[in-house]
């Protein structure tokens, strides 16, 4: 009997102890994870901006899809980059998929509606073929993509073997797409949302034109259904 | 039985991944590259020294019937240090070895150096056979790392090597390329201890 | 359900647990050599994996998350994973002594099979519910077992091949896993994810 509690014990003990360690360890470690995750948004925040000279991380602006709109999470946290005070550019997560997986980007888009940078966050492509798609000569390709200037395919941008006009990777197309589907999904948010991000009040400069239905004054709390950006370009 | 040969014997005699044929899994998995294999091998390093320690110092009064529990909450106590301290100050790592580091609690090594050595052994002589073990298994997979990353990618620690004519076999960085790569040193391995002995 | 079903056949083909995500190799190499003894010890991992999904996923949402204590989880699952191993083996004794003789060492090593803690970590990793972990434990298993027993058939055959002596045993099993592995390959594309 005695033999009994003793072996509990030794095993209680031991419980007790580690899990005392890992409490001492996880408060310590606690703030530093925090921080490698927040740092890692931020510097994807400032790959993709367009110029800026402020701090994005101070100036962050919260916006809530509608149900139709696909792409990133319900609530997108956009970071804004000013110049000399006025806002020069945002930039959120949105997601496409992928072969392997969903892939998970960080975009950036300039006042015109042009896309100023594309950063892969999360993917699970495979590595030589569609991870490829890290690779800056890839991403280069989004920079100055809008969905006037582009050839969209049911609205979006598209590879050039789904009739678009992105090069896509040397036996991978998948990936590619999906970072396409990502980029566009970016590119729509901001046109719907626009008003929002740019926060000047008054109709648009009318650089975004109203695609198909027309009726592209975004207020936050209309949620306008997905006619925006339908507009089909040519299609091959 | 010296710490030096204690030491020594992880490196190549006893390496625990060529001769002992342990810890397959993250070999297998995180050797695309050879700089991954270093990072698993250190990280797998510290919870070996780690656990040896602490097992060997207590090793009098754990009682033998709930060792092995006992010897399982240390490793995977210390592997959780690991993830959490990696996760704070190595993040680039800490994401690309992902589910490996928690795996480490469950690699054959240190639950096999934990019943086989610290626990009957004085703490210095355990403590060199952690660090030789565990470096023997670094070093087990620097080597498959670097086959794999030289004959798929061209590169050995992201510098390339062979760029001229040379059309990387990508495989090796896939499932398929990992078995092969260790099946076949495995036999080199075998070749080499028969030309030894012989 | 269709969701389900994507859960399974991925599990079991596209992202097999052995071939594709190199978990479970020990055991894996260790009793492939004969096909009674691979059955069983598949069956003995379906069972663990399926019990562990549970009482992980319970474990963690119900205990781990509402008090904060997350960093708790590789110990607590480890432990979790050792307490069901040795409950199937002490079932195992008394209803099948063959098999647990059969199994021998292989047995408690389940406990060290990185497929089982992989498989509970995966499933907070990928956030499923109690019921998709379960469906996804399923699939592990049957996947595991899968492997195991193609291997198995393989081993049993190479046995009467003239294997050149430094790859006999483990490195031309390894290289048959290779191969085995390739064909997986194309299963990839079955499913979405």
């Amino acid at each position: 009997m005695r033999s009994t509690v003793r072996l509990i014990a030794a095993l209680a003990i031991t419980c007790a102890v580690s899990a005392l360690a890992l409490s001492v360890i996880h408060g310590l470690t606690e703030e530093p994870i925090e921080e490698q995750k927040r740092l890692a948004v931020m510097r994807a925040v400032q790959e993709v901006l367009p110029p800026f000279d402020n701090d994005p991380a101070q100036e962050t602006l919260t916006i809530i899809l509608a149900d139709d709109e696909i792409g990133a999470r319900d609530t997108v946290i956009v970071y804004l980059g000013t110049q000399s005070g006025q806002i020069s550019g945002a930039a959120f997560q949105t997601y496409g998929e992928g072969y392997g997986g969903f892939i998970d980007i960080m975009v950036g888009i300039d006042l015109e509606g042009q896309i100023s940078g594309v950063k892969i966050l999360e993917h699970e492509e495979t590595p030589g073929l569609g991870a490829k798609i890290e690779e800056p000569d890839f991403r280069g390709q989004f920079k100055g993509k809008s969905l006037e200037n582009s050839i969209l395919v049911n609205g979006n941008l598209a590879v050039k073997n789904d009739g678009g006009d992105l090069d896509a990777l040397t036996g991978a197309t998948i990936s590619p797409r999906g970072v396409a589907q990502a980029a566009s999904a970016g590119l729509k948010i901001f046109a719907r949302h626009r008003q929002e991000i740019i926060g000047s009040g008054g109709a648009d400069e009318g650089t975004i034109p109203a695609e198909g239905a027309g009726d592209e004054e975004i207020e936050a709390d209309q949620e306008v259904g997905e006619s925006s950006a339908v507009d089909d370009e040519t299609k091959e | 039985m010296s710490v030096i040969t204690e030491f020594q014997k992880g490196l190549i005699r006893e390496n625990p991944l060529f001769r002992l044929v342990l810890g397959m899994c993250p070999a297998l998995a995180v050797t695309t590259m050879a700089i991954n294999g270093v990072a698993m091998g250190l990280a797998a390093t510290a919870v070996l020294v780690g656990s040896n320690l602490v097992i060997s110092l207590l090793r009098r009064f754990i009682p033998e019937q709930v060792r092995i529990p006992v010897f399982i909450v240390i490793i995977a106590s210390f592997v959780t240090i690991i993830d959490l301290v990696m996760a704070g100050y190595f993040y680039e790592l800490h994401k690309v070895l992902g589910l490996f580091i928690p795996l480490i609690v469950v690699n054959c090594i240190i639950l096999g150096r934990a019943e086989a050595f610290a626990s009957k052994n004085t703490v210095i002589l355990s403590l060199a056979d952690g660090l030789g073990m565990g470096l023997g298994f670094t070093l087990a997979l620097v080597i498959l790392g670097s086959v794999r990353e030289l004959l798929g990618n061209g590169t050995i620690f992201g510098i390339t090597v062979i760029s001229w004519g040379f059309q990387p076999a990508l495989v090796m960085l896939l499932p398929p390329g990992a078995f092969l790569a260790l099946g076949l040193l495995l036999g080199l391995m075998n070749k080499l201890q028969k030309v030894e002995e012989a | 359900m269709g969701e389900f079903f994507i859960i399974l056949v991925s599990a079991i083909l596209v992202n097999n647990f052995v071939l594709a995500r190199f978990l479970g190799i020990c055991p894996f190499l260790g009793v492939s050599k004969k096909t009674e003894t691979a059955l069983g010890m598949g069956m003995a991992v379906i069972f663990v994996m399926t019990l562990a999904s549970i009482f992980t996923n319970l474990i963690y949402h119900l205990v781990l998350v509402p008090y904060g204590l997350e960093f708790l989880k590789i110990v607590s699952f480890i432990l979790i994973v050792a307490s069901l191993v040795q409950l199937v083996e002490t079932v195992l004794r008394k209803v099948s002594p063959s098999l647990y003789h059969a199994l021998g060492i292989y047995l408690p090593l389940i406990t060290t099979n990185c497929a089982i803690l992989g498989l509970a970590l995966l499933n907070i990793i990928k956030h499923y519910d109690l019921v998709r972990s379960i469906v996804f434990g399923l699939g592990a298993g049957i996947g595991f077992t899968l492997a195991l027993l193609i291997m198995s058939g393989i081993r049993e055959r190479l046995e009467f091949a003239d294997v050149p002596k430094p790859l006999r045993g483990v490195p031309v099993a390894l290289i048959v896993a290779g191969l085995l592995s390739m064909a997986f390959m194309g299963f990839s594309g079955l499913v979405k994810m």
